[in-house]
């Protein structure tokens, strides 16, 4: 099938544990580094889970002076990431109609960290001591409200909360707005919500690993899966109507879908998610060249994603890979992590590993555990689920 | 296959100040009552402003479900929510629960109940890593699109789910995003609105900071006032409206009569500052020309305008400047009042609460009030519909909203056409 996109991702910005450009993020990748650590913002080691992705290589230097104090660290992390997305563009973007640009992002903790800083603020000195950019630093627009004040975005400016699926599906709404006329789109999502509080309410999923080894903590379809490693990172993606100039090739973004799972099995769910978005890229199963999944690290969510693909997909036929593995869950940065490198692993005919995993050998899916060539390969499909019900799947295809 | 009428709303639930269901609400707004008190949720001694619109769960409510150990934004969301969905007959039953979604509007989110979490585990602060609390509902406090789900498991609901936050743009913003998810036809029934519950100290210190609320302590019933010369900021509250959206053919089919169409919605940012607008009202005015051209109505039969009147100074001029702008010389014509001055501002989910008062204006022909409008502001010069209530044809109405973080949004409703 040749599917036309409707829309185009013509740049990203990246923060990520495993490198915050593409050029590191990519090496990283296929040399299947693990990017996972001790969590070193708080004094984790008290708790049942310690390990985490952190994002080591961000220059704050880069945040504006006067945004340092008033923004969380997921803001910062964002306002870089969209600089490095918006410097890759040709000038004529940025220099576009600003009711043309518009912002998408997904957020699930909003600014966590500032938030719990203000409230021992307030509970330790008085509520005299709380930031006067308490307000908004730390709801859950506060990406989309500054990305759009700093770059001058005055189109639709929008954010979605769906867990970890939220990502995907900000794509998928840029994409929309893209059919709508908009000549660009920052869609995506960037979280960090290292903090103590925010900590204890993911341990409260029961769904963190309490590996103490970061080498084999996340391991996604493996019979010794214990659980996730939290991660703070994530993209944006910049999204037009055209490919940008000079590219023989660009990929764009060709279908979506979302349903969230409610009294029916996780396996039908994500089946079902699955079929829609390749319904709606008019794409067979046969078409997809691979699939970055999901990949939740708990053994019975594995399963079922498993399951829903070889049903789908057939079994063990298409090549599935989980990089996040190298450096964790993003929660709804995740999901555009992962378009970036379906992004690039269809520009550079490359599938990139899935580390440190050994495959449970019951499981029906073809997991791609060395990097892989395959020079005709076209169409990727994304994966990202959030608690408790959240699916969303987006078809992207290089033409 | 998408159905390129617009929208109707087809069921209303509302528990906010004033009222623990649709009518009494309604009945509350029209008379022009003020739900502003001294808050009874946290103690408020501490703050600058020590006023808000608080619900009174302890009303009856039509509910007869499990409210359970919830936030009590899902208290107040299950609550609405079963209403409208009574209110609009067998919409669900009738429909795949594929073919419904769920789009509900949050700022902030369960801050409640985290920060009653962060006081039980920090020792009121004491401690700056937090004891571990393996309990289940600590994540759904954290990632607030739990509400989404909420509802989607309490009515087997399959389709797209989505919490809309936009700060307090996000009631309009949800309703907005419904009909997009209607009309582009990847749902026929949307369970859609907003809720809020920030009533809780760390609320009232962060706008105490910026000197955002009313300091009007010793008069809290008077303390909103928009578009008066005494205005002195908003006032915190609380509260839920939900609706059941359907496409025009799904409606049709069940022969269910509605509240109304929505038929038009625009939204742009002003890239400007988190917090301050500016006087010239640019951006909210371009959305309203745009969510009025997508109803194809013009300025001139807009009957009824619901402003966003949140009492602050910068936001009456901001809104009357974009509705000129936007209406030219209609805007001396239309009614224009502020639900706001009654319930205080709800944050993201006033803007559902007006969007389901302005359905009720039309059903009913009647326009509520501006109360505490004793004192117009010699800048504004508008029909703000002081302190008594109108009745009058009512068909089309628009209704506005603005936002922390630069959101500006319109959204247009109209009587359904035959």
């Amino acid at each position: 099938m040749t599917t036309h996109p409707s829309a185009w991702i013509s740049a990203a910005g990246v923060a990520c544990p495993s490198g915050s450009s593409l050029r590191r993020l990519w090496r990283s990748t296929l040399e299947g580094r693990i990017s996972i650590s001790e969590c070193d913002t708080f004094a984790s080691d008290i708790y049942a889970s310690s390990l985490a992705g952190q994002v080591s290589d961000f220059d704050e230097t880069e945040v504006p002076g006067r945004l340092k104090p008033t923004t969380d660290r997921s803001t910062q992390l964002a306002l870089v990431a969209a600089k490095r997305a918006l410097e890759a563009l040709p000038d004529r973007y940025t220099d576009l109609d600003p009711y043309l640009r518009s912002i998408i992002t997904a957020n699930s903790a909003g600014g966590y960290a500032f938030g719990e800083r203000e409230l021992r603020n307030m509970y330790q000195q008085g509520p005299k001591y709380v930031s006067t950019a308490q307000s908004y630093a730390w709801f859950y627009a506060v990406n989309t409200g500054q990305l759009s004040i700093r770059y001058g975005f005055k189109g639709r400016c929008s954010t979605v909360v769906a867990d970890s699926a939220g990502g995907l599906d900000a794509i998928a709404q840029g994409n929309e707005l893209i059919q709508q006329g908009q000549q660009l789109v920052l869609a995506g999502s960037v979280e960090s919500a290292l903090s103590p509080l925010a900590w204890v309410s993911l341990e409260s999923t029961g769904r963190l690993t309490t590996s103490k080894v970061p080498e084999s903590s996340y391991l996604p379809f493996d019979e010794r899966a214990s659980g996730m490693v939290p991660a703070e990172g994530g993209a944006l993606l910049a999204l037009t109507p055209e490919p940008i100039d000079g590219c023989e090739e660009s990929v764009g973004i060709l279908g979506h879908a979302r349903t969230m799972a409610v009294n029916e099995s996780q396996e039908a769910a994500l089946e079902r998610t699955i079929r829609r978005a390749l319904d709606s890229a008019d794409l067979e199963p046969s078409d997809i060249d691979v699939v970055f999944p999901d990949a939740a690290g708990v053994i019975e969510d594995d399963i079922a994603e498993a399951t829903a693909l070889a049903a789908v997909f057939g079994a063990r036929k298409v090549p599935v890979t989980a990089p996040k593995v190298g450096f964790g869950r993003a929660a709804s940065g995740m999901g555009p992590l992962d378009v970036v490198l379906a992004t690039l692993a269809l520009r550079t005919k490359m599938i990139p590993p899935t580390p440190a995993v050994s495959i449970d050998a019951e499981l029906p899916i073809n997991l791609q555990t060395v990097p892989t060539r395959d020079r005709s390969m076209r169409n990727a499909l994304v994966i990202a689920r959030g608690l408790p019900v959240f699916t969303s799947a987006l078809v992207i295809g290089l033409r | 296959m998408a159905d390129t009428r617009p929208p109707v709303i087809t069921g209303i639930g509302i528990i906010a100040p004033g009222g623990n269901d649709r009518e009494t609400f309604w009945s509350s707004m029209k008379s022009g009552q003020t739900a502003t008190r001294r808050p009874t949720l946290c103690d408020p001694t501490p703050f600058r402003s020590q006023v808000a619109g608080e619900v009174d769960l302890a009303q009856p409510a039509p509910f007869e479900g499990d409210l359970g150990q919830t936030d009590r934004a899902v208290t107040l969301l299950q609550i609405a929510t079963s209403e409208a969905v009574n209110d609009s007959g067998d919409a669900l039953e009738s429909t795949e629960p594929e073919r419904i979604g769920v789009f509900i509007g949050s700022a902030v989110g369960a801050t409640m109940s985290m920060e009653r979490i962060y006081r039980e585990t920090s020792h009121d602060g004491e401690l700056y890593e937090v004891d571990e609390r393996l309990e289940n509902d600590l994540y759904t406090y954290f990632v607030p699109s739990s509400f989404v789900s909420d509802v989607a498991l309490q009515y087997n609901v399959r389709g797209p789910g989505e919490l809309v936050s936009n700060g307090c743009t996000s009631g309009i913003d949800a309703v907005g995003r419904a009909k997009a998810a209607i009309e582009s036809g990847e749902i026929d029934v949307a369970i859609v609105g907003a809720t809020e519950a920030p009533i809780s100290p760390i609320t009232f210190a962060c706008f105490d900071s910026i000197m955002a609320t009313s300091p009007m302590n010793e008069t809290p019933e008077s303390a909103s006032r928009p578009y008066d010369a005494t205005r002195a900021g908003f006032v915190l509250a609380e509260g839920a409206a939900m609706f059941v959206m359907e496409s025009w053919q799904h409606a049709e089919a069940r022969g269910r009569a509605s509240y109304g169409q929505v038929s038009g919605y625009a939204s742009f940012s002003n890239a400007y500052h988190m917090t301050g607008l500016r006087p010239e009202g640019i951006e909210l005015g371009r959305a309203v020309t745009d969510a009025l051209a997508e109803a194809d109505v013009p300025p001139e039969q807009v009957d009824y305008v619901n402003a966003h009147g949140s009492g602050t100074k910068q936001n009456d001029l901001h809104e009357t400047a974009a509705l000129k702008r936007s209406l030219g010389s209609s805007a001396y014509n239309v009614p224009v009042s502020s639900l706001k001055s009654m319930t205080g501002h709800s944050m993201g989910s006033i803007g559902a609460i007006e969007v389901a008062v302005c359905l009720l204006a039309m059903r009913d022909n009647f326009v509520p009030p501006t109360t505490n409008l004793k004192t117009p502001d010699p800048d504004l010069d508008l029909d703000y519909v002081p302190n008594v209530g109108r009745e009058t044809r009512v068909d089309r109405v628009l209704s506005i909203a603005s936002g922390f973080g630069g959101f500006q949004s319109a959204i247009v409703v109209e009587r359904t056409a035959s």
